[in-house]
């Protein structure tokens, strides 16, 4: 029963990723682009680590993908936002210069 | 079928459909009108990597690929971090 929820989970998974990387040809602009980075991939990345869970079901294995969890989770949106700030203030100043 | 040959199945499948699925961020990195663009392109690409390992580690049952997940999710954000801390200075050099 656990191994059927287990590939259920990663097929899923694989389908999200698959949804936002083809968002990420189709979406119009940088911001659009963006929010299927750091939502859609996260919440793939989420699947993915219950699903190591539910195979591996050792401790060792819960610490380090609750490490992974929070990288994905708090930093990679930072990130996300930095880059689109830099990619404001890069606009703005093709705007002064015209 | 039975019931862990289905998690086997399951996971060679979805490595199958993330690889495909690398193609979409690859053409958006190479055709992306501006550098930001291909930034948040790479970072997708690095996403997609770490669920082929994820994905790899079920299928051969070696928890130990997981701390190479853990490494590449670090770097990949501190990346993009750094890369917009460069343009950001070049920007205000102009």
């Amino acid at each position: 029963m656990i191994e059927i929820v287990t590939g259920i989970l990663i097929l899923a998974g694989a389908l999200i990723v698959l949804i936002a990387s083809v968002g990420i040809v189709s979406f119009k602009n940088l911001y659009a682009r963006t929010h299927v980075v750091t939502k859609v991939s996260s919440f793939a990345m989420l699947l993915f680590l219950i699903a190591a869970n539910l195979h591996f079901m050792k401790l060792r294995v819960l610490i380090i993908t609750l490490i992974i969890f929070h990288i994905v989770i708090v930093l990679a949106p930072v990130g996300a936002h930095v880059i689109t700030k830099v990619s404001k203030l890069l606009e703005n100043s093709d705007d002064d210069k015209k | 079928m039975s019931e862990s040959n289905f998690v086997e199945i399951a996971a060679q499948t979805a490595m199958w459909v993330m690889t495909l699925s690398l193609l979409f961020p690859l053409y958006r990195l190479f055709r992306g009108p501006s550098l930001p663009d291909r930034v948040v392109a790479l970072d997708q690409i690095g996403m997609i990597v770490v669920g082929i390992i994820i994905c790899d580690s079920i299928f051969s049952n070696d928890s130990m690929l997981l701390d190479v997940v853990l490494i590449i999710a670090f770097m990949l954000v501190f990346g993009s971090i750094i890369i917009a801390h460069y343009l950001h200075k070049r920007q205000s050099e102009l």
